[in-house]
């Protein structure tokens, strides 16, 4: 079963369109008791960091899912500004991160020039990602897939090992972290059709 | 391409001209556009008190009928001006609490999706953004390129409109709320001009069924009479247009989301899609002969935002540099897996029209007429 974590930010219901497309159990959670029978976790994310970190914090769940994700290895898997939660710190915020993978967030060089023009904010729309190194829910998807980004802001894992795929938008950054149990992407995987629901897949699949 | 012997009359009042076979001109030389402006439109548009308190009606109704909802409206937003202008009145102006609905067809230009964030960002309302699954996308734009019809934005005009109607359709919006007004919009672009029914299903499909190469799967779409009918006898779902209600003066409404937003202007009306605004600035002209900058500046002339000497003299040159549209020529190309080739044959074959293909344009007629007999279709536009 996996529990999709409800705590008011981020749209619940694409994840949960795709799992019953490909006949995954699920189930919203919003609070600890619904934790009970989750195998696994999808942290989904959208807007500023400290607003997500707040909203995550006062949900009160997030004794218990750092207790699952960091004791007892339960296989989570954070989307977009759900990916940096993870990290230990935005330049979007204050607020610290749940630091599950060891990395910081970082802002896009808006000064940086493409041709004669600032890079624009933010990175939206489709992008290919280049495979870096094996993770299993990346199996079956090849170099070039292409997903879907909406972010200003970016993962910037301390350790090479973490780094899985990566995109470039003015220049490399890393959109698949993976650390144990802890999976991020910076792109919509709910989003991205066949290959999102292939990433997705691939998760639920994970032992 | 075109053959531009042929003489062409120009309306003597705005900018539209006999490359419209269905204009008529009267005994001034004024157009049955500048006609219907000024005997249908004009007498009926009220941007003063009267139009205020008629729209904060509808206002108060969409929020009492919202109060228990998370969102008490829908806006389909494309960072454009119209949408933009829209998302700030109905926020700032007049309280309502919307979800502000975006389509990513894959042809965002930089600009609109910077617009669309500092919106977000500025207003405080959420976005759900539809992303188009992207091959099934260049799919059908590829069919339609190929059809030698000059609609060729139909598939994004489609998957713009039904996204936005199966959205609400599905998730219980009672009102959509839209930017489509008089105010830039009075002189609508002719049928002829690349502007036919996008929402028949008829001629859509008979296009792909003959060009296309892959199934649609989950390419959003809403037949005309799904939406006219379905959607709003049954579902209960209202079109609300509060531009036209409201003083909307295209400078004065870039300025003041300049000022408040940061939002940025683009140099033509429909250039926040960059597939459109290659359509309209090279595709459409250098093909088919229409210039659709010739109806939406003439709808300034008309609303008296415009002078009709400057269109003139713009529209007597290519909006974007030569140079510049070869580089798009290639960057579409490239994005639907044209060759270069490939895609310059395409644009020198004969052209066609819808009348070439399957359609529903006579019931859909009908269909219309019907509607207006029972009173649920008004139809201010020529």
């Amino acid at each position: 079963m996996i529990g999709i974590i409800d705590y008011g930010v981020g749209n619940i219901n694409a994840f949960i369109n795709i799992l019953k497309q490909i006949g995954v159990p699920y189930k919203k959670v919003s609070n600890e008791s619904e934790l009970v029978n989750v195998q696994k976790l999808i942290l989904p994310g959208v807007g500023h960091f400290d607003y997500a970190m707040k909203r995550f914090q006062d949900s009160g769940m997030i004794d218990k899912i750092n207790k699952m994700v960091l004791q007892q290895n339960t296989p989570v898997l954070g989307v977009c500004v759900g990916m940096q939660m993870m990290a230990n710190n935005s330049d979007e915020g204050i607020l610290p991160g749940l630091g599950w993978i060891n990395a910081e967030v970082k802002k896009f060089d808006s000064t940086q020039l493409i041709g004669n023009e600032p890079l624009p904010l933010p990175h939206m729309g489709w992008n290919d990602i280049t495979l870096e190194k094996f993770s299993p829910i990346l199996t079956g998807l090849e170099n070039n897939s292409h997903f879907y980004f909406l972010h200003s802001f970016y993962f910037v894992c301390h350790e090479d090992s973490d780094r899985i795929a990566s995109a470039n938008y003015g220049s490399n950054f890393t959109c698949v972290a993976n650390h144990k149990n802890v999976f991020g992407v910076q792109f919509h995987p709910e989003k991205s059709h066949n290959y999102g629901i292939k990433l997705l897949k691939n998760f639920s699949e994970l032992c | 391409m075109k053959d531009k012997t042929k003489k062409i009359q120009i309306c003597t009042n705005c900018v539209m001209d006999s490359t419209d076979p269905t204009i008529v001109f009267d005994e001034k030389g004024v157009c049955d556009y500048c006609i219907n402006y000024f005997s249908n439109i004009l007498p009926n548009w009220h941007t003063d008190e009267r139009g205020r308190s008629s729209i904060m009606k509808v206002v108060e109704r969409i929020k009492s009928e919202g109060i228990n909802k998370e969102y008490d409206c829908i806006i389909g937003i494309s960072g454009g001006l119209d949408s933009s202008f829209l998302a700030h009145v109905a926020v700032k102006d007049f309280g309502l609490r919307p979800l502000f609905f975006h389509v990513d067809a894959g042809w965002n230009s930089d600009i609109s999706t910077s617009n669309i964030q500092k919106l977000i960002d500025g207003l405080g309302v959420d976005l759900y953004t539809e992303v188009v699954n992207w091959d099934e996308m260049k799919d059908l734009q590829r069919a339609f390129i190929k059809s030698q019809v000059p609609d060729i934005d139909t598939p994004q005009d489609l998957v713009f409109f039904s996204s936005l109607y199966n959205y609400a359709a599905k998730n219980g919006h009672k009102y959509i709320i839209t930017g489509g007004n008089f105010s830039t919009e009075c002189v609508r672009e002719p049928l002829a001009w690349g502007a036919y029914y996008q929402t028949d299903m008829v001629y859509v499909n008979d296009i792909h069924k003959k060009f296309g190469e892959r199934k649609l799967v989950t390419f959003p779409r809403c037949d005309i009479f799904k939406y006219k009918i379905l959607y709003r006898l049954f579902y209960g779902i209202r079109v609300v247009k509060p531009l036209d209600s409201i003083p909307f003066l295209k400078k004065e409404a870039e300025k003041l989301l300049n000022d408040l937003y940061g939002w940025q202007g683009y140099q033509h009306k429909h250039h926040e899609s960059r597939f459109t605004r290659f359509y309209e600035s090279f595709w459409l002209p250098k093909k088919f002969g229409f210039d659709k900058r010739k109806n939406h500046l003439s709808s300034l002339i008309l609303t008296g935002q415009a002078d009709r000497a400057e269109v003139l003299d713009r529209i007597s040159r290519l909006e974007l540099p030569e140079e510049e549209l070869m580089l798009e020529f290639d960057y579409v190309a490239k994005k639907l897996d044209f060759a270069n080739d490939e895609l310059w044959s395409y644009f020198n074959a004969p052209n066609k029209t819808f009348r070439d293909y399957k359609n529903n344009y006579k019931l859909i007629q009908l269909g219309t007429k019907f509607l207006q007999l029972l009173g649920l279709e008004k139809r201010a536009f020529k």
